[in-house]
């Protein structure tokens, strides 16, 4: 069950500028719901120190 | 000429003169027209470049100037990867009518080994939707059962392979898109550590996530394939700048004093897995035991956590990618492609920055594990392919994936056949080493290959000698 409003669900979606149908947006409320447990998993505080992972060489910035 | 040699031994005949690498492209032509119809492997079978591939090969053959153990031998390449003069369509009508200018990096070095290039293969669209029935070419199916899916996205070269239509081909592995055909069509596939295999040239999904490897019948033609494809690149920015071992090195030599982790928490309580799966990690590790290995379980983070990870890198990224032509071109992708491609755009930038930090977590956690180890053994997929039909546009986050572990960490890791469930098609283990580590983790999978029976069969349609009816 999502716990975001549909006028949420539709900005952040408006947010992507894919113009999409209203079947379209539907049919993605389902899918969404699963993101949003994710990412409230992902919102876990870690602290300030742990960097990201990517991956970058200076030296390939001639 | 037996009907299924491996790499192998078609290279020993062909070295030996016994073996027409002309005749060997046109036995798998006639192979792929037999079967295809109902497979639907190929989107283009190139038989003009088959034949003309295998001609210099033959040349090469009464020269005694061959290349190697793979000069003369048919395969396929994913429909990601460029090939130069032949159209490229990454299974969409975006890219239908591309023809690159030049070939995939991986492609050129599976060229200049001699290799015969039978075709472009089916793939899930962009390498990420799939299966679709509203695309210019169908799914591939799984030579097993037709009903079945084939896993993906190297859809086309699991089934081409484990039907015998050719020797291996190339996949793409950003999720799992190596090892989950290679478990569902009953073959062996190998996702390289990250930076092992060239990325240019492929068509991208990920940029962190994405890796190029093989699938193939055996363990050792993975080998062979994989020691072509690897190397520097420097025009890609991923790519490792070291030299390759030799990747056959530890063929033969047995598991004797390794150390292999059993994660079992995930498969026995995570993800809980078919009777046939669990059996097979059973019978894995005990045979593991018996040919001198030390098994004990490893405690690893969740699958859940890999999964969100995996996630949320990948949907922003492949998004970024898309981004022009999903507001241009929204319906000209397939639905399970453009409804997926989204909700990466859903996804905040802070999101994606703590999803490439919880990416650093699992590195070391992984890393601090897995040092007393050498190899870690697992399920490649929870159960035999399920029908075709059955498969869930959602199914990425409807349960976590035995697979995204090596994505996220880059480690290497291969799926192999481990018996067959109850419907009878394949169920298959996976075997995960650190990195660049690629000849132990071949090596202890090719020892678990040559113990057990499981190569000695393939799919009842691949033995057709008459066109199966579509």
């Amino acid at each position: 069950m999502s716990s975001t409003s549909d006028a949420d669900f539709r900005a952040t979606l408006h947010q992507t500028g894919v113009p999409l149908t209203e079947a379209q947006q539907a049919a993605l409320r389902e899918g969404y719901a699963f993101v949003e447990t994710m990412l409230a998993e992902l919102r876990t505080p870690r602290g300030r120190e742990p960097e990201p992972a990517h991956i970058f060489y200076p030296e390939q910035c001639r | 000429m037996i009907p299924f040699p491996s790499i192998t031994a078609a290279a020993q005949q062909i070295a030996a003169r016994k073996l027409s690498p002309v005749e060997l492209a046109k036995a798998c032509l006639a192979r792929a027209r037999r079967l295809d119809p109902v497979l639907h492997a190929f989107i283009l079978l190139t038989e003009e470049r088959a034949l003309a591939d295998a001609a210099a090969s033959e040349a090469r053959m009464m020269q005694g100037m061959l290349k190697g153990k793979l000069d003369g031998i048919p395969i396929g390449h994913k429909d990601i990867y460029n090939t130069a003069g032949i159209q490229t369509t990454a299974h969409s009508r975006l890219l239908e009518g591309y023809v690159p200018d030049a070939d995939a990096t991986t492609v050129a070095k599976l060229a200049n080994a001699g290799t015969v290039m039978l075709g472009k293969l089916s793939t899930h669209e962009f390498a990420m939707g799939g299966p679709s029935f509203d695309l210019p070419w169908p799914p591939a199916r799984n030579p097993w059962n037709p009903d079945h899916f084939t896993g993906g996205s190297s859809s086309g070269t699991g089934a081409a392979t484990a039907a015998g239509i050719i020797f291996g081909g190339t996949g793409s592995d950003t999720g799992g898109s190596i090892r989950s055909p290679a478990a569902f069509c009953g073959i062996a596939g190998i996702k390289p550590t990250y930076g092992l295999c060239s990325r240019v040239g492929i068509q991208p999904l990920s940029f962190t996530l994405d890796h190029a490897g093989p699938l193939a019948w055996t363990v050792e033609d993975c080998a062979l394939l994989l020691q072509a494809m690897a190397g520097y690149d420097p025009a890609d920015p991923a790519s490792a700048d070291r030299p390759v071992p030799d990747l056959t090195a530890r063929l033969g030599k047995g598991v004797a004093g390794l150390r292999i982790g059993v994660a079992r928490a995930w498969h026995e309580r995570e993800v809980p897995v078919s009777a046939a799966t669990a059996k097979g990690l059973d019978d894995a590790a005990e045979l593991f035991r018996k040919l001198g290995a030390t098994i004990s379980d490893i405690a690893l983070p969740s699958l859940r956590s890999f999964q969100v990870a995996t996630f949320v890198i990948l949907s922003p990224e492949a998004f970024a990618i898309h981004e022009p032509w999903l507001t241009t071109r929204f319906n000209d992708y397939g639905e399970l492609l453009r409804d997926r491609l989204i909700l990466g755009g859903m996804i905040r930038g802070a999101d994606y920055v703590q999803a490439m930090r919880l990416r650093r977590e699992l590195c070391l956690a992984v890393a601090d594990a897995i040092a007393g180890y050498n190899v870690v053994l697992t399920a490649a997929q929870p159960t035999e392919a399920p029908r075709i039909e059955t498969v869930s546009k959602w199914g990425l986050m409807e349960r976590p994936g035995f697979t995204n572990p090596a994505n996220v960490t880059g480690y290497p890791a291969m799926s192999i056949c481990s018996g067959y469930g109850e419907g009878g098609l394949p169920v298959a283990i996976q075997l995960i080493a650190k990195p660049f580590q690629e000849a132990l983790l071949l090596g202890a999978a090719e020892a678990y290959e040559a113990a057990t029976p499981w190569r000695t069969q393939r799919p009842a349609l691949s033995l057709a000698t008459e066109p199966v009816p579509a």
